[in-house]
């Protein structure tokens, strides 16, 4: 079960969330809420699934997007989502999720969601181990 | 109602960034009966700005354009037009017409994202 932790007035909230499962072959649509103001611009909107570790976040996969803005006199909200593909190059597991928009540098990166994303074992490749006689009889 | 200089259209940006120069064409149309010298005067909130020409001789039913031009503010403004006519010994006020021009964004801003959803597909 993944979770988010808020701040509050309170201290600290526990949001739980829920974890969405996967394998290989499916989808993963990511849908994000933003804030803009400003001038028009075309900005690439980036959605990775991978593992936060000490060293950051460590990416396993990632999808992309072009998203372009209209110019915004004050502060809009808008939502839009990127769909990751689900590849075998990704083993079964729990992990994380994030966005960014911008590109080298983000111009706004998401808190990252933390063990919503499970990915479950592909039914294997049809194989056979072994075959052994079992019986003989005149018919 | 305008007596002479019948304002018929304002031609100008809705919003301009800081520092542009704001074009404002204003169509002045001669709706008297007898040829008249005609003029435009503005101000952007209460800041007059120049026109290209100081007045024109129109003749009846004719239309003529007025190009005013002036730098847009770190603000929003409103600009107010006034059309005038010559009576023969003095500058008479005539028709009145007023816009707002917004001040947009010279630059691009985000201010937050976050993870609303996710689903398979």
């Amino acid at each position: 079960m993944g979770a988010v932790y808020l701040p509050s007035e309170f201290g600290i909230i526990f949001l739980p969330l829920a974890n969405v499962q996967v394998t290989a072959g499916d989808k993963l649509r990511v849908t994000c809420r933003y804030t803009h103001r400003g001038k028009a611009e075309s900005v690439p909107f980036y959605v990775s699934i991978g593992n936060t570790g000490w060293t950051g976040f460590d990416e396993v996969l990632h999808a992309s997007k072009t998203l372009s803005v209209p110019e915004d006199a004050s502060w809009q909200t808008r939502e839009d989502y990127v769909d990751i593909a689900i590849t075998t190059s990704i083993s079964a597991g729990l992990y994380d999720l994030y966005a960014k928009i911008g590109g080298t540098i983000p111009k706004v990166i998401s808190p990252t969601l933390q063990d919503v994303v499970e990915v479950l074992a592909g039914i294997p490749d049809s194989e056979f181990g072994e075959i052994s006689i079992t019986n003989y009889a005149k018919v | 109602m305008a007596k002479y200089a019948d304002i018929i259209k304002v031609d100008a940006p809705s919003s301009a960034i800081e520092g542009a120069t704001v074009i404002v064409d204003v169509s002045v149309k001669n709706i008297g009966t007898s040829d008249q010298n005609l003029a435009v005067t503005a101000v952007f909130d209460s800041t007059s700005f120049p026109f290209q020409f100081d007045y024109l001789l129109v003749s009846p039913g004719q239309t003529v354009i007025f190009r005013g031009w002036f730098t847009m503010p770190s603000k929003n403004v409103m600009i107010t037009v006034w059309s005038w006519y010559w009576n023969g010994s003095e500058w008479v006020q005539d028709d009145r017409y007023e816009k707002q021009i917004i001040l947009s964004q010279a630059t691009s801003e985000f201010g937050s994202i976050e993870i609303i959803r996710y689903e398979r597909r």
